[in-house]
């Protein structure tokens, strides 16, 4: 990176804090602190969901997998917008009326004490492992791409992070994610016009769309049903809007967001502005990963994009084999690519045809060469699974995007990385409060008292995801395992807000029992099937609601419970 | 006594407040329903377009 890119990218990251915790200045009062007073606008709640969810890797793993696996990612989304309807309808004047902080605090309303500690207890393991990672994952890629120390890099982001999140609260983190949120959208459209400025000569964006689409890199529809295929319409569809109710309706990180609104009006416009752009924002940046894709159908990539990777294969023998016949099969591509857009002007159709066939060949040559040297790299480390599509994007743009770009997109990374951070320590400190430390611990304090132990309990999460990043490269798999893991625990989650709100009848120890029940049941499919992960999502929310109601046949509601 | 199995949407989910468009809920709800179909549409073109040229 150039001095400008040091300049723009430390400009960048330190003004948007800034400028979050001038607007959300004066958060004196817990209700201010954890829930902005419930004073945000939609627009503002809007944003700062969408920026909670969408992490560094969201932008450097989404770009590249539409690099290496083309667009039906965009499919994973596709039930986001039917969640977002359910919970305007439901959860949000639900949660608003009953006036709680958390959404946790309704459970016991509505189940008892135990249902309630046990939801916190399974939010707080899933959430507090999640932020490190957030905070861990773009460092990882940054010391691989730019040789930073990574320990270095989650602790500076982490520090600034935790700063503005003790100080300000949930105000200076909303107001944070707006800006973020803008410079990312600002960086996506800047990347989609550099990426396509950066084509050769003779190919216009027309033309790379034609030959991203014609190896099947645009392919965002799949309507085959496929219970072990993750990416489908069906899915998406049916799981996603699991998943999605799952995320958006329990997860404290998420309800906080909209919990802040001025009204249950201003909430659910919150999130319905959601339900409207995070979609087309998904294929917009699995758009901008094809794109590259296309560019390096002109410009040689390495082998491998992870450089470390990379060099770890050049000493061994085989890689003289695997880089030659990677050279020759990319040069067979660019001259079957050239082909192909020269015969499309052409209108030819029978060498349309031929150049069509000739360029998925080598498209598919060059797919083996490449799988050969990630081979060669897996042997070498002695297990398998390597994958390299968080380093495509990166890669491309520190290797080719202008001076002032490079700062820029840098930048973007990682405030992504900092309002997902900064939401998850928020929330991590809300629940610990209020469920924990309020309700078991001290619950005479005043107001004072509890906006002090707030701060704290941010500031130690902070301490905790800084720390937790430390150690994070030393993990491996076990990374994999905590971000696997937390997926298993939205549908009980679900299942039992689920109960809570549709079905009167079932109560406390039911409701208890019944979470357990849906997570044995998530665990049996995990180890004994080969459902795809997103399944997860209906079964386990399924499963609960079904044993809620069979348990509440074998415990009746009786005393206090059946007065509620 | 409740039925034991009854679904009914329950009365805190109803709020008075209507939207600052389309008049009320409902119609909004469908108005974002009715955009995911034509996302999922448009993308079901997209893809079929590049599929059906080349083949």
């Amino acid at each position: 990176m150039t001095l400008i890119d040091w300049i723009v990218m430390i400009v960048t990251i330190i003004a948007i804090p800034s400028f979050g915790l001038w607007k959300g200045r004066g958060s004196n009062t817990t209700s201010h602190y954890l829930l902005a007073g419930k004073s945000m606008p939609w627009y503002a709640m809007g944003l700062s969901i969408m920026a909670t969810q969408a992490s560094a890797i969201t932008f450097i793993a989404t770009t590249g997998q539409a690099y290496v696996d083309g667009m039906r990612f965009v499919q994973f989304y596709l039930g986001l917008p039917i969640a977002m309807v359910i919970l305007a309808a439901t959860a949000v004047p639900i949660f608003h009326r009953s006036g709680v902080y958390t959404a946790y605090e309704y459970l016991e309303r509505r189940f008892d004490a135990k249902t309630r500690a046990l939801a916190s207890l399974v939010f707080l393991v899933q959430r507090g492992a999640g932020v490190g990672i957030a905070l861990y994952a773009p460092a990882i890629v940054m010391s691989v791409i730019f040789g930073w120390n990574d320990q270095v890099t989650t602790l500076i982001i982490g520090t600034l992070c935790v700063l503005y999140t003790t100080m300000g609260g949930i105000p200076a983190v909303t107001w944070t994610d707006v800006l973020q949120m803008s410079i990312i959208f600002a960086g996506l459209i800047l990347a989609l016009f550099t990426v396509v400025a950066l084509m050769p000569r003779g190919v216009s964006f027309t033309d790379a769309v034609y030959l991203a689409g014609a190896v099947g890199k645009l392919n965002a529809i799949d309507t085959h049903f496929d219970m072990n295929n993750r990416y489908n319409l069906w899915s998406g569809l049916l799981g996603g809007t699991f998943l999605m109710l799952g995320y958006f309706g329990c997860d404290q990180s998420q309800v906080q967001r909209y919990l802040s609104g001025k009204s249950v009006a201003e909430s659910r416009l919150g999130l319905l502005f959601n339900a409207v752009a995070k979609v087309p924002m998904q294929f917009f940046i699995l758009f901008v990963g094809a794109m590259v894709f296309v560019f390096y159908l002109f410009a040689q990539p390495p082998v491998l994009f992870e450089t470390t990777a990379m060099k770890a294969i050049q000493g061994q023998p085989g890689f003289t084999e695997v880089q030659t016949h990677f050279d020759q099969a990319w040069k067979s591509r660019e001259q079957a690519a050239e082909a192909l857009n020269a015969a499309r002007k052409l209108d030819d159709k029978a060498a349309l045809a031929a150049s069509v066939q000739s360029y998925r060949a080598a498209q598919r040559e060059i797919d083996g060469a490449r799988k050969d040297g990630i081979k060669l790299y897996e042997k070498t480390q002695g297990h398998p699974g390597f994958n390299d599509t968080n380093y495509v994007f990166l890669t491309f743009v520190t290797k080719y995007f202008p001076v002032g770009v490079i700062g820029l997109v840098i930048a973007v990374i990682l405030n992504a990385a900092m309002s997902a951070c900064s939401g998850e320590l928020n929330s991590l400190a809300t629940v610990s409060v209020m469920d924990i430390y309020k309700r078991f611990i001290q619950d005479a304090g005043t107001d004072t008292h509890y906006l002090l132990v707030s701060r704290i309990c941010t500031a130690l999460w902070g301490v905790w995801a800084v720390v937790f990043a430390q150690f994070a490269k030393n993990l491996g798999s076990l990374v994999e395992a905590v971000n696997l893991v937390g997926s298993y625990f939205y549908p009980v989650l679900l299942g039992v807000f689920t109960l809570g709100f549709f079905f009167k009848r079932v109560k406390g120890s039911a409701a208890f029992w019944a979470m357990l029940t849906g997570e044995a049941a998530i665990i049996a499919c995990a180890v004994f099937t080969n459902v795809a992960f997103l399944w997860y999502n209906v079964i386990g929310a399924v499963v609960v609601v079904l044993a809620g109601l069979l348990f509440s046949v074998i415990f009746p509601p009786t005393g206090y419970n059946q007065q509620q | 006594m409740a039925k034991p199995f009854s679904f009914k949407l329950p009365e805190e989910a109803h709020d008075p407040e209507p939207p600052p468009f389309l008049g009320t809920w409902n119609v909004v709800y469908a108005a974002v329903l009715g955009w995911l179909l034509v996302l999922i549409l448009v993308f079901a073109a997209f893809t079929r377009y590049f599929s059906r040229f080349y083949l």
